[in-house]
């Protein structure tokens, strides 16, 4: 018994030597890959890595460009308040059918320093459906991208002389 | 020499024990030896599904800084003398906003219904460290549709290159989508980045189509799909008909233009914005 354990371990430890996970190939995927291989390319890409970021960060500090990045500095607060305006007049001309323009903005106010741009105007619809033009018409402005929120109005139907009504409109949009 | 029975028994049982021990070693020896391979086995499939991003993360960065580079070797003291002149000036920024909306409003003007009516400037001008506040108030007639183009133009002041109409984050996603469908074509992307804006406005397609050559049908529609989602379509939209004229008079990078406030009174709009200098 004494022979044969320590046969046995000495077997086994030199099993461990040489039969070692290095040698033997891995399925990843489609490919079968050595996993010292792995590693070595894993090293090489991170000391690549650190190494081009090292690069980038010495190049930004040596940039002599203090005009452009105060330049950067000042642009980050612009809103693009045309591109806002546009995305209300898209959604407004996409109530348009045949000669029909129900929905028609009287007033547009933007307050920079709230963010907001506040629209007032009138839906009129011939058939009486005037608030639900209205809803969907507030419905469109909050899918704009640029659009973080927007008031609820409040609905009402006046009715027209010719037939028809009319809903009188005030919302805030709050900027993103 | 002899050894007595009971000597003899004790020198059994321990052989019989040190084997017993030494065999249970080498059992634990074993197991553990599978266990390491199993390990090696989970660490090799997992640093095989995150070395593909890997590469494309170093790809990705080798060609912006070799973009960066060459922009700081050939481009970089044009654009900051040209961001000296025109966007940021030492001199007040008033006069080239003038000449800049003059030949906007004319253009807009001829391309649909919008008439400049009266630009003033406040006396007063304000210092915060090393920058320049200027306040004006312009006032234009026209539909919403053709003040919000003249507002889109303006809101484009400062901007000199492509990439200054893009954010960081679409401009990362632009390069990250090339590497992974066109990776031949990054070199060409980060230069399209660095591209003069006005030149770019003038001929939109011409550009684009530089850019998008060399690529296969599909990932040239979805990379110019991506590129107008991104900001481009608002400079499309914006300057076509108009650039040209801003390049042929050298009214292009105008003064930072940073909208404070607009009210509308029918047809009648007014805007508060301010203008920088140093």
């Amino acid at each position: 018994m004494l022979i044969f354990g320590a046969v046995f371990c000495l077997m086994s430890v030199a099993l461990t030597y040489v039969v070692s996970p290095d040698r033997f190939p891995v399925k990843v995927g489609e490919n079968t890959v050595r996993l010292k291989d792995l590693e070595d390319e894993e090293r090489r890409l991170k000391a690549a890595y650190a190494e081009l970021t090292e690069a980038r960060a010495r190049l930004l500090q040596s940039a002599d460009a203090p005009v452009l990045r105060q330049v950067e500095t000042l642009r980050s607060m612009v809103v693009p308040i045309g591109s806002v305006l546009l995305g209300i007049e898209d959604v407004r001309r996409g109530f348009r059918i045949a000669d029909a323009d129900p929905v028609a903005l009287s007033t547009v106010r933007y307050d920079g320093e709230r963010r907001s741009v506040a629209i007032g105007g009138d839906v009129r619809d011939t058939a009486g459906r005037s608030m639900q033009i209205l809803a969907s018409f507030v419905d469109g402005l909050r899918s704009l991208p640029s659009v973080a929120s927007v008031s609820e109005p409040e609905y009402r139907a006046t009715p027209l002389t010719g037939g028809g009504t009319s809903s009188p409109f005030a919302v805030t949009l709050i900027l993103r | 020499m002899t050894f007595s029975p009971q000597t003899r028994q004790r020198f059994g049982v321990g052989c019989f024990s040190a084997g017993l021990l030494l065999t249970a070693l080498a059992c634990g020896i074993l197991a553990s030896h599978a266990r390491l391979f199993s390990q090696k086995r989970d660490t090799a499939v997992m640093i095989g599904t995150q070395l593909p991003k890997l590469k494309s993360t170093v790809s990705l960065l080798a060609a912006s800084v070799a973009a960066e580079q060459m922009f700081a070797r050939q481009a970089l003291a044009a654009r900051e003398e040209q961001a000296s002149v025109y966007v940021l000036p030492q001199s007040s920024p008033g006069p080239r906003v003038v000449k800049t909306l003059q030949e906007l409003s004319l253009a807009l003007g001829k391309l649909g219904s919008l008439r400049f009516e009266k630009l003033m400037f406040d006396p007063a001008v304000s210092d915060e460290g090393s920058i320049k506040k200027l306040t004006g108030h312009l006032t234009v007639r026209g539909s919403l549709q053709d003040t919000a183009r003249l507002l889109t133009i303006l809101g484009f002041g400062g901007d000199m290159m492509v990439r200054d109409a893009i954010t960081p984050a679409d401009q990362e996603l632009f390069l990250r989508q090339t590497e992974a469908s066109a990776p031949l074509s990054l070199p060409a992307a980060e230069d399209f980045l660095y591209l003069d804006l006005i030149e770019y406005a003038s001929d939109p397609d011409a550009h684009e189509q530089r850019l998008l050559a060399d690529m296969s049908v599909d990932t040239a529609s979805a990379l110019r799909a991506m590129l107008l989602s991104a900001g481009l379509a608002d400079v499309r939209s914006a300057f076509t008909g108009i650039a040209p004229s801003l390049k042929e008079r050298n009214l292009w990078p105008m003064p930072l233009f940073d909208v404070r406030s607009v009210t509308r009174d029918q047809d009648r709009w007014t805007v508060e914005f301010v203008t920088y200098g140093r």
